[in-house]
């Protein structure tokens, strides 16, 4: 375990410059959401920002240790490859988190602040964990894409397949809607559907993201043991 | 004298590129120097002995112990040093220390601090500002502070002034005074391993042309001076290697003494690790 808060610890030290720009962020837009007549979408989009900001603060450790080469380094010290990965899975994993958490809270207080009324709790963790969600399906093909192709190339594979999971689930819904819903005897299914969706929908976006982060792991562990510095 | 590390075979095949059935071995408390054009293998010897590249034949043992199913044991007693990779300019010395303290098991702080001090490394500032040298000497002390038994160095000095190469290379000299240590060191300067080198390991397109001590190579090896006429009479197994100039031919000769008492040639002059590393490369069987 301490070799990994020791990676840990050295991607955290190398992205000081980072954490200024982020602070800078989080107060930007914190005065913007206060000063914005629209709260509720504020809030979505300020938590939201704040979920990617910290999701990319971790994801941004690749393209540093890419400038200084410092995989090449980091393998000749006692360290398994299977440990690299996984610290870069703690990170990125913690800072979405505490991005979700530092979120939940400012926006949280923006909203006590500009309404002196408690925010709808069950609406805002609705929201968070919708956000966290979207991040994690991304980074899940983020993360292998650059262990496949680098910080650089990578980002650009990753646009290519997000784009084609978004018209993917689009044209799953398009579908659903233009065929599915006008038939008469799939109603068993539908009226399933529609409750599982409404009662269950927190736990199976939680659990997917769940599934997601642990394919994503285990592609990456396999990219890296293969790879060759 | 037991062996360090032990290379048998070790064959890895690139696009274009063969490293050869390699055999190497390096004995407790000497310094072997790799040298070799860019390209001929150096680097990718050494990746091959650190893991870091699949070899694709071959064994390599380090303390006896093979890289395989040790390769942590293994890392904890090695101290590596690279041209192009180390941890990011954007750490300190004072970072590196908090992230090293993690990873090694016997990273000694106090050690670390030392060697900071005495290569008058700032300890607060990132390693972005710092010269070439200082950027190397920051490597090494990082390299030496968890007490390894072996140095792994991949051109260590490229880009270095005569200053700096010089501190670095009684770096070495001392690191490998108490008998125990050993140091692999690759470079393409090979006046610095004049120096310091025990071995001369002699690499080219991927295959070891020789492996031999520095007396053996500095002493015993010669470069004879004679006419056309003279080198029609020479057997063609008494040289290594032949350069023809203009007015006469140079022959790389493995005994010189030997070849002095064959024929009677003047001109045998003692040649640098240098000469022997061009004719080698450039002359002609």
């Amino acid at each position: 375990m301490n070799i990994i808060k020791g990676l840990i610890v050295k991607d955290l030290l190398q992205l000081k410059s980072y954490r200024k720009t982020l602070i800078i962020f989080i107060v930007i837009m914190f005065i913007f959401s206060v000063m914005n007549q629209q709260q509720t979408e504020m809030i979505n989009i300020f938590s939201m920002m704040l979920i990617l900001g910290f999701g990319m603060f971790g994801i941004a450790t690749f393209s540093y240790d890419e400038m200084s080469k410092a995989d090449k380094y980091i393998m000749t010290l006692p360290i398994t490859r299977k440990q690299i990965v996984l610290s870069k899975y703690i990170l990125i994993i913690g800072a979405t988190i505490i991005g979700g958490i530092l979120g939940g809270i400012i926006s949280f207080a923006i909203y006590y602040i500009m309404n002196q009324q408690i925010i709808d709790i069950q609406y805002l963790l609705y929201i968070l964990i919708g956000e966290m969600f979207g991040i994690g399906l991304i980074q899940s093909i983020e993360i292998p894409c650059i262990y496949k192709y680098g910080a650089e190339k990578g980002r650009f594979f990753v646009f290519f397949i997000t784009f084609l999971i978004v018209f993917l689930i689009g044209g799953i819904f398009f579908l659903y809607k233009k065929i599915v819903m006008p038939m008469e005897n799939f109603n068993f299914i539908k009226e399933n559907l529609k409750f599982i969706l409404e009662n269950y929908m927190p736990v199976i976006l939680i659990a997917s993201t769940i599934i997601f982060y642990w394919v994503s792991y285990m592609i990456s562990k396999k990219i890296y043991s293969k790879k060759e510095l | 004298m037991e062996n360090i590390l032990q290379i048998e075979a070790l064959c890895k095949k690139y696009d274009g590129f063969k490293l050869d059935d390699i055999n190497l071995k390096l004995p407790q408390g000497t310094i072997m120097g790799l040298i070799g054009e860019n390209g001929a293998g150096k680097t990718t010897t050494i990746k091959s002995i650190l893991n870091t590249i699949h070899i694709d034949s071959g064994k390599i043992k380090l303390f006896g112990l093979e890289m395989k199913n040790n390769e942590k044991e293994i890392k904890e007693q090695i101290g590596v040093v690279l041209d192009d990779s180390f941890l990011s300019e954007y750490l300190t010395p004072i970072d590196i220390n908090k992230i090293m303290r993690n990873i090694y098991k016997n990273w000694d702080e106090k050690l670390y601090f030392e060697y900071i001090k005495k290569f008058e490394l700032p300890k607060d500032k990132t390693s972005k500002d710092f010269s070439s040298g200082m950027k190397m000497k920051l490597k090494i002390a990082t390299a030496l502070s968890h007490h390894p038994k072996l140095l792994l160095l991949d051109e260590p000095t490229s880009g270095l002034d005569p200053i700096a190469r010089n501190d670095i290379l009684d770096i070495f000299q001392e690191f490998i005074n108490n008998g125990k240590n050993s140091v692999l060191v690759s470079s393409h300067i090979t006046s610095d391993l004049e120096h310091i080198a025990d071995y001369i390991t002699f690499i080219n397109n991927g295959k070891i042309l020789l492996s031999k001590t520095r007396e053996e190579l500095l002493e015993e090896y010669g470069i004879a001076k004679c006419s056309k006429e003279e080198f029609e009479k020479i057997d063609k197994n008494d040289y290594i290697k032949c350069k023809k100039n203009k007015y006469d031919i140079e022959l790389l000769v493995e005994n010189k003494l030997k070849f002095k008492n064959k024929y009677d040639i003047e001109i045998i002059d003692k040649p640098s690790i240098e000469e022997i590393m061009i004719m080698y490369i450039k002359g002609e069987n």
